[in-house]
């Protein structure tokens, strides 16, 4: 199927509120060493290409020049200890995934752990103060059916180090999730409004965090976004920046005069009187429902 | 000889300043009438909907709303405590806030009159219907936009709600099913309400 509006505005609502955490809400750290660790069992990654991991999860990919998409290797029969730069190359594949936080690069041409054993992939990257994530998963099954990895948790960081490659949230983090959507007619000619409900799912480890996304989000309202068609998508098939580096504030720029989002409402909640013991108590969660209009013509060919 | 002529504007001004207020109150007095008859209807709709009898019928109703492929009740699937009375505070809004604000002439010397009615807003009926854990989201948007069921989650076996589902490891495959309710009601009010003064 072909990629249709719904599609476009949760991956532009994606970009919009990453921006907006890491810039105005200043979310995200200066760049640190990072160590990716090899994981041979990587199911979403063609053979001949290796994984590596690190615990941090998502890294900062906006406003990162394009030159600084590079990894240090060491160690490898393959190549000499260096830096390497993003390469799209089918013959020396090298790329950055900013959303799952790991190095996807051609073991044929770099080497492979499995041969080199002592081989080391690091890199200097900021991580977010707030990942955020697209889930199809309802609120019920992803607090219930997905184990949390704590950023900020020593112990929980160390046993996160033997199962990166397995599907599992690093919180603190933002989930976001389409509820429901309708046209109006708007306009002669076939214009309609597109109401969309997108609501986010905060995840938090410390009300100090929470209070701050949860102000964050509500002062969203009567903000507008742009509708980034899927061939303006900064990133590629593996999250790694397509071309020359990224920033949200050009992307905008290119696309003000086309099709934006219109945040209308934006309602916070916190999540109490939890008589349950399925959540941890170490987790503070809240809620963000937007409501967020499209002028569009949906009919249009 | 002299011709007599009729001042029209002025005719008409003398018998519109005579009819007008015994208009007025006969168009108040109507307008009154079809506003008790609109609320009457919209309070009978309100209360025999399937939602609100499937949650008035509290922790041992069965899903007469079928919003949640008749597992369990609406109830225990948004997390109520069994003492909750969720229904009251909506029907209070719909209550008071339908109610005929004013009667007045459009213009002087004009025999039409603008009818102003107050209708319950989707905002009032928001506040009043607050999730039991989430105190800014409401249950009746909700039901029309999707209910989460992590209040169903949230509930003991026998705890707040006493019939609530205790799930364990992994959710059922069901979803909720969303379903028009108040802004049906009030969609349906307003027609009714233009229908009855119009006739």
């Amino acid at each position: 199927m072909k990629v249709q509006f719904d599609h476009e505005f949760q991956s532009s609502l994606f970009l919009f509120l990453d921006n907006e955490f890491l810039y105005r809400g200043g979310g995200s750290g200066s760049p640190l060493s990072v160590n990716f660790a090899y994981y041979a069992e990587t199911s979403d990654v063609p053979a001949g290409l290796g994984a590596f991991y690190c615990p941090q999860k998502q890294l900062v990919a906006d406003g990162v020049p394009a030159a600084e998409n590079q990894v240090y290797i060491t160690n490898s029969s393959k190549v000499v200890d260096g830096w390497y730069e993003q390469c799209n190359d089918a013959s020396k594949l090298l790329i950055v995934d900013h959303y799952e936080g790991r190095v996807i690069l051609d073991t044929g041409h770099y080497g492979s752990p499995l041969i080199d054993t002592s081989m080391g992939v690091s890199g200097d990257f900021a991580q977010k103060d707030f990942n955020i994530y697209i889930t199809n998963e309802s609120e019920e099954q992803l607090f219930v059916e997905n184990e949390f990895i704590l950023a900020s948790d020593q112990s929980t960081y160390f046993e996160s180090i033997s199962g990166l490659n397995l599907t599992r949230y690093l919180v603190p983090g933002v989930f976001i999730s389409l509820n429901s959507s309708t046209n109006s007619p708007y306009g002669f000619g076939g214009e309609d409004d597109t109401k969309e409900s997108p609501r986010l799912v905060c995840v938090a480890d410390s009300n100090y965090g929470l209070d701050g996304i949860l102000s964050l989000c509500r002062d969203l309202s009567q903000k507008s976004f742009p509708i980034v068609p899927f061939s303006e998508f900064p990133y590629g098939e593996f999250f790694h920046i397509k071309e020359t580096g990224y920033a949200y504030t050009g992307l905008k720029d290119s696309l003000s005069t086309g099709e934006h989002g219109y945040i209308e409402t934006s309602t916070t909640s916190k999540l109490f009187d939890r008589s349950s013991n399925k959540i941890p108590k170490n987790l503070r969660i809240g809620f963000i429902d937007l409501e967020v209009s499209n002028i569009r013509y949906p009919r249009k060919s | 000889m002299k011709r007599a002529g009729i001042n029209r504007r002025q005719l008409k001004r003398t018998i519109s300043k005579g009819l007008s207020y015994k208009f007025k109150k006969h168009i108040t007095r109507k307008a009154r009438t079809d506003v008790e008859r609109a609320k009457t209807l919209m309070l009978a709709e309100f209360l025999n909907h399937s939602v609100t009898k499937e949650i008035k019928g509290g922790k041992n109703a069965s899903n007469l709303s079928g919003t949640l492929g008749g597992y369990g009740n609406l109830f225990s699937f948004i997390g109520f405590d069994s003492t909750d009375r969720p229904i009251p505070p909506v029907q209070r809004i719909l209550e008071s806030h339908t109610k005929l604000i004013s009667v007045t002439q459009v213009a002087k010397g004009d025999l039409a009159f603008e009818v102003v009615i107050d209708m319950p807003s989707r905002d009032n009926l928001a506040k009043a219907a607050p999730m039991p854990w989430a105190a800014a989201r409401s249950w009746i948007i909700g039901i029309e936009q999707g209910l989460s069921g992590l209040g169903n989650f949230l509930v003991k076996p026998g705890g707040r709600s006493g019939g609530g589902i205790q799930v364990d490891g992994v959710i059922r495959g069901g979803r909720f099913k969303n379903t028009k309710y108040i802004s049906e009601i009030i969609n349906h009010l307003q027609s009714n309400l233009i229908r009855f003064l119009k006739t």
